[in-house]
Protein backbone atom coordinates (compact mmCIF):
# COMPACT_ATOMS: atom_id res chain seq x y z
CA UNK A 1 0.00 0.00 0.00
CA UNK A 2 2.84 2.48 1.10
CA UNK A 3 4.92 1.48 -2.15
CA UNK A 4 1.73 1.83 -4.33
CA UNK A 5 1.14 5.26 -2.87
CA UNK A 6 4.53 6.89 -3.46
CA UNK A 7 4.55 5.21 -6.70
CA UNK A 8 1.42 6.99 -7.70
CA UNK A 9 2.81 10.29 -5.92
CA UNK A 10 5.49 10.15 -8.01
CA UNK A 11 3.98 9.36 -11.31
CA UNK A 12 1.35 12.16 -10.70
CA UNK A 13 4.52 14.91 -10.52
CA UNK A 14 6.06 12.86 -13.60
CA UNK A 15 2.90 13.01 -15.69
CA UNK A 16 2.68 16.65 -14.75
CA UNK A 17 5.70 17.76 -15.92
CA UNK A 18 5.84 16.04 -19.19
CA UNK A 19 2.43 17.29 -19.68
CA UNK A 20 3.59 20.31 -19.62
CA UNK A 21 7.10 20.03 -21.79
CA UNK A 22 4.72 18.18 -24.55
CA UNK A 23 1.54 20.25 -24.71
CA UNK A 24 1.96 23.62 -22.31
CA UNK A 25 -0.98 25.46 -23.81
CA UNK A 26 -3.56 22.16 -23.18
CA UNK A 27 -4.34 21.35 -19.35
CA UNK A 28 -5.07 17.83 -19.04
CA UNK A 29 -8.45 17.83 -16.33
CA UNK A 30 -7.13 14.30 -14.54
CA UNK A 31 -3.73 15.73 -13.81
CA UNK A 32 -3.73 16.23 -10.43
CA UNK A 33 -3.22 20.27 -9.37
CA UNK A 34 -1.02 19.05 -6.07
CA UNK A 35 -0.15 16.12 -3.79
CA UNK A 36 -0.32 15.98 -0.23
CA UNK A 37 1.00 14.54 2.32
CA UNK A 38 -0.42 14.94 6.20
CA UNK A 39 0.27 13.47 10.20
CA UNK A 40 -2.52 12.25 12.24
CA UNK A 41 -6.19 13.40 11.52
CA UNK A 42 -7.80 10.55 12.37
CA UNK A 43 -6.92 9.16 9.44
CA UNK A 44 -3.33 7.14 9.52
CA UNK A 45 -0.58 7.55 11.48
CA UNK A 46 0.56 9.43 8.11
CA UNK A 47 -1.40 9.95 4.57
CA UNK A 48 -0.29 10.97 1.06
CA UNK A 49 -2.08 11.22 -1.66
CA UNK A 50 -3.55 13.69 -4.31
CA UNK A 51 -6.21 16.28 -5.10
CA UNK A 52 -7.63 19.31 -6.96
CA UNK A 53 -8.33 22.88 -7.01
CA UNK A 54 -12.27 23.49 -6.93
CA UNK A 55 -13.81 26.86 -7.38
CA UNK A 56 -11.18 29.09 -8.91
CA UNK A 57 -9.13 27.39 -5.81
CA UNK A 58 -11.59 28.67 -2.85
CA UNK A 59 -12.26 24.78 -1.91
CA UNK A 60 -10.32 21.45 -2.96
CA UNK A 61 -10.64 18.02 -3.11
CA UNK A 62 -8.16 15.67 -1.46
CA UNK A 63 -7.49 11.64 -2.16
CA UNK A 64 -5.19 10.52 0.63
CA UNK A 65 -4.21 6.96 1.83
CA UNK A 66 -3.24 6.51 5.35
CA UNK A 67 -1.61 4.20 7.31
CA UNK A 68 -0.99 3.21 10.86
CA UNK A 69 1.36 0.60 12.04
CA UNK A 70 0.68 -1.86 14.11
CA UNK A 71 2.27 -0.83 17.37
CA UNK A 72 -0.69 1.85 17.32
CA UNK A 73 -3.17 -0.34 15.97
CA UNK A 74 -4.76 -3.81 16.46
CA UNK A 75 -3.83 -7.14 15.34
CA UNK A 76 -1.91 -5.65 11.95
CA UNK A 77 -1.66 -2.01 10.55
CA UNK A 78 -4.35 -0.20 9.28
CA UNK A 79 -4.62 0.90 5.94
CA UNK A 80 -7.64 3.50 5.19
CA UNK A 81 -8.44 5.83 2.41
CA UNK A 82 -10.05 9.31 2.83
CA UNK A 83 -12.07 11.29 0.49
CA UNK A 84 -11.32 15.14 1.74
CA UNK A 85 -13.31 18.50 1.01
CA UNK A 86 -12.07 21.49 2.15
CA UNK A 87 -13.19 25.15 1.62
CA UNK A 88 -10.73 28.20 2.29
CA UNK A 89 -13.31 30.37 3.41
CA UNK A 90 -10.99 33.31 4.93
CA UNK A 91 -8.30 34.67 2.11
CA UNK A 92 -5.68 36.95 3.10
CA UNK A 93 -2.80 38.13 1.09
CA UNK A 94 0.26 40.01 3.41
CA UNK A 95 2.35 39.73 -0.54
CA UNK A 96 2.61 38.73 -4.00
CA UNK A 97 3.86 35.62 -3.20
CA UNK A 98 2.14 34.48 0.07
CA UNK A 99 -1.63 33.16 0.70
CA UNK A 100 -3.07 32.82 4.08
CA UNK A 101 -6.28 30.70 4.80
CA UNK A 102 -7.10 31.56 8.69
CA UNK A 103 -10.30 29.85 8.55
CA UNK A 104 -10.99 26.66 6.57
CA UNK A 105 -14.05 24.19 6.78
CA UNK A 106 -14.23 21.28 5.44
CA UNK A 107 -15.29 17.49 5.74
CA UNK A 108 -14.08 13.83 4.81
CA UNK A 109 -14.91 10.58 4.40
CA UNK A 110 -12.77 7.86 5.61
CA UNK A 111 -13.22 4.33 4.45
CA UNK A 112 -11.11 1.36 6.43
CA UNK A 113 -9.33 -1.48 4.82
CA UNK A 114 -9.49 -5.11 5.47
CA UNK A 115 -12.63 -7.80 6.19
CA UNK A 116 -11.67 -7.28 10.58
CA UNK A 117 -13.80 -3.70 10.08
CA UNK A 118 -17.01 -4.30 8.67
CA UNK A 119 -18.90 -1.73 6.42
CA UNK A 120 -22.41 -2.89 6.74
CA UNK A 121 -23.51 -5.73 9.46
CA UNK A 122 -22.36 -9.06 8.88
CA UNK A 123 -25.35 -11.53 8.62
CA UNK A 124 -24.45 -13.67 11.91
CA UNK A 125 -26.19 -10.11 13.87
CA UNK A 126 -30.13 -9.62 14.09
CA UNK A 127 -30.98 -6.07 12.07
CA UNK A 128 -30.03 -2.87 14.10
CA UNK A 129 -28.01 -5.06 16.13
CA UNK A 130 -25.31 -2.06 16.03
CA UNK A 131 -26.23 1.19 13.86
CA UNK A 132 -22.70 2.56 13.21
CA UNK A 133 -20.15 0.88 10.53
CA UNK A 134 -16.92 -0.07 11.42
CA UNK A 135 -15.49 0.83 8.07
CA UNK A 136 -16.57 4.08 7.20
CA UNK A 137 -16.31 7.02 9.34
CA UNK A 138 -17.34 11.10 8.58
CA UNK A 139 -15.32 13.78 9.89
CA UNK A 140 -16.30 17.75 9.81
CA UNK A 141 -13.30 19.67 10.61
CA UNK A 142 -12.48 23.16 10.79
CA UNK A 143 -8.53 24.43 10.56
CA UNK A 144 -6.16 26.88 8.98
CA UNK A 145 -3.31 27.08 5.75
CA UNK A 146 -0.77 29.34 4.77
CA UNK A 147 0.21 28.76 1.06
CA UNK A 148 3.43 30.42 -0.52
CA UNK A 149 4.83 30.59 -4.26
CA UNK A 150 7.92 28.91 -4.37
CA UNK A 151 10.65 28.44 -7.53
CA UNK A 152 12.91 25.57 -5.69
CA UNK A 153 11.41 22.45 -7.68
CA UNK A 154 9.68 23.71 -10.11
CA UNK A 155 9.05 27.51 -11.28
CA UNK A 156 5.75 29.18 -10.08
CA UNK A 157 4.64 26.14 -7.97
CA UNK A 158 3.60 26.35 -4.74
CA UNK A 159 3.68 25.08 -1.08
CA UNK A 160 0.69 25.03 1.07
CA UNK A 161 0.98 23.99 4.87
CA UNK A 162 -2.26 23.44 6.81
CA UNK A 163 -3.75 22.24 10.30
CA UNK A 164 -7.18 20.50 10.95
CA UNK A 165 -8.88 20.19 14.03
CA UNK A 166 -12.07 18.19 13.79
CA UNK A 167 -14.51 15.11 15.44
CA UNK A 168 -15.89 12.03 13.73
CA UNK A 169 -20.17 11.52 14.12
CA UNK A 170 -19.58 8.50 16.34
CA UNK A 171 -17.51 10.72 18.91
CA UNK A 172 -19.85 13.78 18.14
CA UNK A 173 -22.79 11.51 19.35
CA UNK A 174 -20.88 10.45 22.78
CA UNK A 175 -20.62 14.15 23.16
CA UNK A 176 -24.39 15.45 22.69
CA UNK A 177 -25.30 12.64 24.58
CA UNK A 178 -23.07 14.15 27.62
CA UNK A 179 -22.31 17.49 27.86
CA UNK A 180 -21.93 17.25 31.71
CA UNK A 181 -19.36 14.39 31.46
CA UNK A 182 -17.27 14.82 28.51
CA UNK A 183 -15.37 18.25 27.62
CA UNK A 184 -15.59 19.06 23.99
CA UNK A 185 -11.98 19.03 23.48
CA UNK A 186 -11.77 15.35 24.44
CA UNK A 187 -14.10 14.66 21.43
CA UNK A 188 -11.65 16.69 19.13
CA UNK A 189 -8.57 15.31 16.88
CA UNK A 190 -6.52 17.01 14.54
CA UNK A 191 -3.92 16.75 11.35
CA UNK A 192 -1.59 18.83 10.04
CA UNK A 193 0.13 18.24 6.51
CA UNK A 194 1.33 20.11 3.34
CA UNK A 195 0.22 20.14 -0.04
CA UNK A 196 2.54 20.88 -2.94
CA UNK A 197 0.63 22.56 -5.97
CA UNK A 198 2.25 21.79 -9.34
CA UNK A 199 2.92 25.01 -11.40
CA UNK A 200 0.46 25.96 -14.07
CA UNK B 1 19.52 25.81 -16.09
CA UNK B 2 21.75 27.80 -13.83
CA UNK B 3 19.77 30.97 -13.91
CA UNK B 4 16.21 29.38 -13.11
CA UNK B 5 17.91 28.31 -10.28
CA UNK B 6 19.89 31.35 -9.22
CA UNK B 7 16.71 33.19 -9.78
CA UNK B 8 14.79 30.69 -7.70
CA UNK B 9 17.14 31.15 -4.59
CA UNK B 10 16.69 35.04 -5.08
CA UNK B 11 12.84 35.10 -4.98
CA UNK B 12 13.30 31.93 -2.69
CA UNK B 13 15.71 34.90 -0.06
CA UNK B 14 13.20 37.67 -0.55
CA UNK B 15 10.19 35.96 0.71
CA UNK B 16 12.38 33.96 3.06
CA UNK B 17 11.71 36.27 6.32
CA UNK B 18 7.65 36.97 5.81
CA UNK B 19 7.66 33.49 5.32
CA UNK B 20 9.07 32.50 8.10
CA UNK B 21 7.48 34.53 10.46
CA UNK B 22 4.28 33.84 8.99
CA UNK B 23 4.83 29.77 9.12
CA UNK B 24 5.37 30.69 12.50
CA UNK B 25 2.72 32.73 13.63
CA UNK B 26 -0.37 30.52 11.38
CA UNK B 27 1.25 27.33 11.42
CA UNK B 28 3.41 27.14 14.87
CA UNK B 29 0.06 29.03 16.56
CA UNK B 30 -2.19 26.13 14.84
CA UNK B 31 0.09 23.69 16.51
CA UNK B 32 0.43 24.44 19.57
CA UNK B 33 -2.68 24.60 20.33
CA UNK B 34 -3.12 20.59 18.96
CA UNK B 35 -0.03 19.57 20.21
CA UNK B 36 -1.57 18.76 23.30
CA UNK B 37 -2.48 14.82 22.47
CA UNK B 38 -5.08 15.82 19.68
CA UNK B 39 -3.45 14.25 17.29
CA UNK B 40 -5.14 10.77 16.50
CA UNK B 41 -3.94 8.55 13.79
CA UNK B 42 -7.37 6.60 13.70
CA UNK B 43 -10.86 5.90 15.74
CA UNK B 44 -9.29 2.56 16.31
CA UNK B 45 -5.87 3.30 17.40
CA UNK B 46 -5.02 1.20 20.23
CA UNK B 47 -2.20 3.16 22.09
CA UNK B 48 -3.44 3.69 25.77
CA UNK B 49 -1.57 5.91 27.99
CA UNK B 50 0.26 4.23 30.81
CA UNK B 51 -1.90 6.11 33.49
CA UNK B 52 -5.18 3.73 32.45
CA UNK B 53 -3.42 0.75 31.98
CA UNK B 54 -4.14 -2.93 33.87
CA UNK B 55 -6.72 -1.66 35.64
CA UNK B 56 -7.73 -4.80 36.72
CA UNK B 57 -4.51 -6.33 38.14
CA UNK B 58 -4.25 -2.84 40.02
CA UNK B 59 -7.64 -3.34 41.93
CA UNK B 60 -7.30 -6.61 42.73
CA UNK B 61 -3.93 -5.36 44.42
CA UNK B 62 -6.12 -3.17 45.88
CA UNK B 63 -8.80 -5.43 46.90
CA UNK B 64 -6.69 -7.77 48.89
CA UNK B 65 -4.45 -5.07 50.58
CA UNK B 66 -8.39 -3.57 51.39
CA UNK B 67 -10.33 -6.50 52.57
CA UNK B 68 -9.40 -7.38 55.61
CA UNK B 69 -8.38 -11.40 55.85
CA UNK B 70 -11.18 -11.82 58.93
CA UNK B 71 -14.53 -10.42 57.14
CA UNK B 72 -16.72 -13.00 56.09
CA UNK B 73 -19.17 -10.97 54.43
CA UNK B 74 -18.19 -9.33 50.75
CA UNK B 75 -20.08 -6.25 49.85
CA UNK B 76 -20.10 -5.68 46.10
CA UNK B 77 -21.40 -3.42 43.26
CA UNK B 78 -22.41 -5.05 40.16
CA UNK B 79 -23.15 -2.76 37.25
CA UNK B 80 -22.52 -2.57 33.42
CA UNK B 81 -23.81 -0.89 30.25
CA UNK B 82 -21.89 2.64 30.66
CA UNK B 83 -21.74 2.77 26.56
CA UNK B 84 -22.15 6.55 26.11
CA UNK B 85 -24.13 7.31 29.20
CA UNK B 86 -20.98 8.98 30.66
CA UNK B 87 -23.13 11.56 32.57
CA UNK B 88 -24.70 8.71 34.38
CA UNK B 89 -21.42 6.81 35.20
CA UNK B 90 -20.59 10.11 36.68
CA UNK B 91 -23.92 9.80 39.04
CA UNK B 92 -23.47 6.03 39.87
CA UNK B 93 -19.93 6.81 41.25
CA UNK B 94 -21.22 9.45 43.11
CA UNK B 95 -23.89 6.63 44.41
CA UNK B 96 -21.55 4.16 44.84
CA UNK B 97 -19.01 6.11 46.81
CA UNK B 98 -21.80 6.16 49.10
CA UNK B 99 -22.08 2.80 50.00
CA UNK B 100 -19.57 0.75 52.41
CA UNK B 101 -18.70 -1.68 49.61
CA UNK B 102 -15.66 -3.63 49.03
CA UNK B 103 -15.37 -2.78 44.92
CA UNK B 104 -17.46 -2.79 41.86
CA UNK B 105 -17.84 -5.11 38.94
CA UNK B 106 -18.56 -3.26 35.60
CA UNK B 107 -19.80 -5.84 33.57
CA UNK B 108 -19.47 -5.05 30.01
CA UNK B 109 -20.53 -2.45 27.50
CA UNK B 110 -18.25 -0.28 28.74
CA UNK B 111 -17.95 1.40 25.68
CA UNK B 112 -20.43 1.60 22.27
CA UNK B 113 -17.96 1.56 19.39
CA UNK B 114 -14.92 -0.12 21.08
CA UNK B 115 -12.80 3.35 21.10
CA UNK B 116 -9.63 3.83 23.18
CA UNK B 117 -11.50 7.07 23.98
CA UNK B 118 -13.99 6.01 24.79
CA UNK B 119 -12.40 3.51 27.26
CA UNK B 120 -10.38 6.49 28.54
CA UNK B 121 -13.18 8.46 29.14
CA UNK B 122 -14.89 6.01 31.33
CA UNK B 123 -12.14 4.66 33.59
CA UNK B 124 -11.29 8.78 33.80
CA UNK B 125 -15.03 9.20 35.63
CA UNK B 126 -14.38 5.32 37.38
CA UNK B 127 -11.48 6.76 39.13
CA UNK B 128 -13.16 9.09 41.04
CA UNK B 129 -14.50 5.79 43.00
CA UNK B 130 -12.92 5.15 46.24
CA UNK B 131 -13.06 1.52 46.16
CA UNK B 132 -11.34 -0.37 43.31
CA UNK B 133 -13.10 -1.63 40.45
CA UNK B 134 -12.99 -4.28 38.01
CA UNK B 135 -14.00 -4.06 33.61
CA UNK B 136 -15.73 -7.50 32.14
CA UNK B 137 -15.13 -7.53 28.34
CA UNK B 138 -18.83 -6.68 26.60
CA UNK B 139 -20.08 -7.23 23.08
CA UNK B 140 -19.41 -3.91 21.97
CA UNK B 141 -16.18 -3.72 23.78
CA UNK B 142 -15.08 -6.16 21.25
CA UNK B 143 -16.03 -3.75 17.98
CA UNK B 144 -13.00 -1.96 15.95
CA UNK B 145 -9.85 -2.39 17.85
CA UNK B 146 -11.48 -3.00 21.17
CA UNK B 147 -10.18 -6.10 22.04
CA UNK B 148 -6.95 -4.95 22.16
CA UNK B 149 -7.88 -1.44 23.67
CA UNK B 150 -9.61 -3.85 26.64
CA UNK B 151 -6.47 -6.03 27.13
CA UNK B 152 -4.50 -3.13 27.55
CA UNK B 153 -6.92 -1.04 29.85
CA UNK B 154 -8.15 -4.00 31.99
CA UNK B 155 -6.41 -7.10 31.06
CA UNK B 156 -7.17 -10.41 30.09
CA UNK B 157 -10.63 -11.26 28.57
CA UNK B 158 -10.77 -14.28 30.90
CA UNK B 159 -9.58 -13.83 34.61
CA UNK B 160 -10.10 -14.29 38.25
CA UNK B 161 -8.99 -13.49 42.06
CA UNK B 162 -9.74 -14.80 45.23
CA UNK B 163 -10.52 -12.70 48.46
CA UNK B 164 -11.18 -14.50 51.76
CA UNK B 165 -11.71 -17.85 49.73
CA UNK B 166 -15.01 -16.28 47.48
CA UNK B 167 -13.40 -16.58 44.18
CA UNK B 168 -14.66 -14.25 41.47
CA UNK B 169 -14.11 -15.62 38.19
CA UNK B 170 -14.93 -12.50 34.85
CA UNK B 171 -15.49 -14.59 31.62
CA UNK B 172 -15.65 -13.57 28.11
CA UNK B 173 -19.47 -14.68 26.94
CA UNK B 174 -20.03 -12.52 23.77
CA UNK B 175 -20.26 -15.66 21.57
CA UNK B 176 -21.68 -13.74 18.42
CA UNK B 177 -18.48 -10.97 18.45
CA UNK B 178 -16.57 -14.59 17.24
CA UNK B 179 -19.49 -15.79 15.26
CA UNK B 180 -20.56 -18.52 17.51
CA UNK B 181 -17.19 -20.52 16.93
CA UNK B 182 -17.82 -22.29 19.95
CA UNK B 183 -14.73 -21.47 21.95
CA UNK B 184 -16.65 -18.33 23.43
CA UNK B 185 -17.46 -18.73 25.98
CA UNK B 186 -14.35 -20.89 27.28
CA UNK B 187 -16.21 -23.47 29.51
CA UNK B 188 -12.77 -26.02 29.46
CA UNK B 189 -10.86 -22.87 31.16
CA UNK B 190 -14.07 -22.00 33.37
CA UNK B 191 -14.14 -25.97 34.44
CA UNK B 192 -10.14 -25.32 35.45
CA UNK B 193 -11.32 -22.44 37.38
CA UNK B 194 -13.98 -24.30 39.41
CA UNK B 195 -12.20 -27.04 40.09
CA UNK B 196 -9.52 -25.69 42.21
CA UNK B 197 -9.68 -26.01 46.13
CA UNK B 198 -8.05 -23.06 47.34
CA UNK B 199 -11.67 -21.08 47.71
CA UNK B 200 -15.33 -21.85 49.27
CA UNK B 201 -17.54 -19.96 46.64
CA UNK B 202 -17.55 -18.84 43.67
CA UNK B 203 -19.46 -15.75 41.46
CA UNK B 204 -19.12 -15.78 38.16
CA UNK B 205 -19.49 -12.43 35.90
CA UNK B 206 -20.05 -11.84 32.12
CA UNK B 207 -21.65 -9.62 30.20
CA UNK B 208 -24.22 -12.08 28.19
CA UNK B 209 -26.05 -14.80 30.11
CA UNK B 210 -26.36 -18.19 28.92
CA UNK B 211 -30.32 -17.71 27.91
CA UNK B 212 -29.57 -14.85 25.68
CA UNK B 213 -29.56 -15.08 22.17
CA UNK B 214 -26.02 -13.80 21.70
CA UNK B 215 -24.71 -16.60 24.10
CA UNK B 216 -23.73 -19.70 21.96
CA UNK B 217 -26.64 -21.90 22.04
CA UNK B 218 -24.15 -25.39 21.67
CA UNK B 219 -22.47 -23.74 25.10
CA UNK B 220 -25.06 -22.98 27.30
CA UNK B 221 -25.40 -26.04 28.72
CA UNK B 222 -21.88 -26.54 28.88
CA UNK B 223 -21.72 -23.28 31.39
CA UNK B 224 -24.60 -24.49 32.98
CA UNK B 225 -23.18 -27.70 34.00
CA UNK B 226 -19.75 -26.38 35.28
CA UNK B 227 -21.69 -24.53 37.05
CA UNK B 228 -23.77 -26.90 39.02
CA UNK B 229 -20.72 -28.96 38.99
CA UNK B 230 -18.55 -27.51 40.95
CA UNK B 231 -21.29 -27.10 43.61
CA UNK B 232 -19.89 -23.60 44.68
CA UNK B 233 -21.71 -21.37 42.54
CA UNK B 234 -25.16 -19.89 43.22
CA UNK B 235 -25.17 -16.53 41.89
CA UNK B 236 -24.31 -15.91 37.84
CA UNK B 237 -24.23 -11.72 37.30
CA UNK B 238 -24.61 -10.02 34.21
CA UNK B 239 -25.70 -7.19 31.97
CA UNK B 240 -26.31 -6.53 28.28
CA UNK B 241 -29.93 -6.46 28.59
CA UNK B 242 -30.34 -3.23 29.46
CA UNK B 243 -32.86 -4.74 31.78
CA UNK B 244 -33.36 -6.16 35.19
CA UNK B 245 -33.90 -9.46 35.42
CA UNK B 246 -33.55 -11.93 38.66
CA UNK B 247 -34.30 -15.79 37.40
CA UNK B 248 -33.38 -19.16 38.42
CA UNK B 249 -33.71 -20.59 34.99
CA UNK B 250 -32.27 -24.31 35.33
CA UNK B 251 -33.92 -25.76 38.09
CA UNK B 252 -30.61 -26.11 40.18
CA UNK B 253 -30.77 -23.40 42.58
CA UNK B 254 -28.26 -21.03 40.39
CA UNK B 255 -29.43 -17.58 40.44
CA UNK B 256 -28.93 -15.48 37.50
CA UNK B 257 -28.94 -11.57 38.30
CA UNK B 258 -29.06 -9.26 35.06
CA UNK B 259 -27.87 -5.44 36.02
CA UNK B 260 -29.69 -2.73 34.05
CA UNK B 261 -27.87 0.02 32.05
CA UNK B 262 -26.25 2.95 33.30
CA UNK B 263 -28.87 4.81 31.85
CA UNK B 264 -32.02 3.18 33.69
CA UNK B 265 -29.94 4.73 36.87
CA UNK B 266 -30.06 1.65 39.04
CA UNK B 267 -27.31 -1.21 39.96
CA UNK B 268 -27.33 -3.88 42.37
CA UNK B 269 -25.44 -4.19 45.91
CA UNK B 270 -24.56 -7.78 46.29
CA UNK B 271 -23.95 -9.27 50.33
CA UNK B 272 -22.17 -12.21 50.22
CA UNK B 273 -21.43 -14.56 53.15
CA UNK B 274 -20.65 -18.57 53.32
CA UNK B 275 -23.02 -19.86 50.94
CA UNK B 276 -25.56 -16.79 51.30
CA UNK B 277 -26.16 -13.61 49.55
CA UNK B 278 -28.89 -10.74 49.53
CA UNK B 279 -29.76 -7.92 47.29
CA UNK B 280 -30.50 -4.69 47.04
CA UNK B 281 -31.28 -2.56 43.71
CA UNK B 282 -29.96 0.86 44.40
CA UNK B 283 -31.66 3.55 42.10
CA UNK B 284 -29.94 6.78 42.00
Amino acid sequence: MRLYCIILLFAFTYIKGFAQEKEPHIPRWYVPDFAAVQYAGSIGFFSIGAGYDLFKEKANVDLLFGYVPPAYAGDGAIRTMTLKFTGEVIRLQPNPTTLIHPLTIGTYFNYTFGHEYSSDLPAWYPNGYYWWSEAVRVNVFIGGNVRFITNRLQQGSKVTAYYEIGTNEIKLASYTQNVHALNIWSILHAGIGVRYHFAK
Amino acid sequence: MKDIFIKGLISYNTSTCMFFKLFIIIVGGGMLVVSCSLFEYHPYETNVSDKNRNVNAKAIERILSSVPPSKDTLVIIHTGDSQRFYDEVEDFVKSANKQNADFVFLAGDISDFGLKDEFEWIHEIMRKLKIPYLGVIGNHDLSGNGETVFKKVYGPLNSSFIVNRFKFILLNTNSREYRFNGRVPDIHWLEEQLDDDDFDRAIVVSHISPFDGSFDRKLEQGYVTALENSGKVNLSLHAHQHKFNDTIPYHDNIRYLISTAMQERMYLLIKLYGDKYSYEKIYY
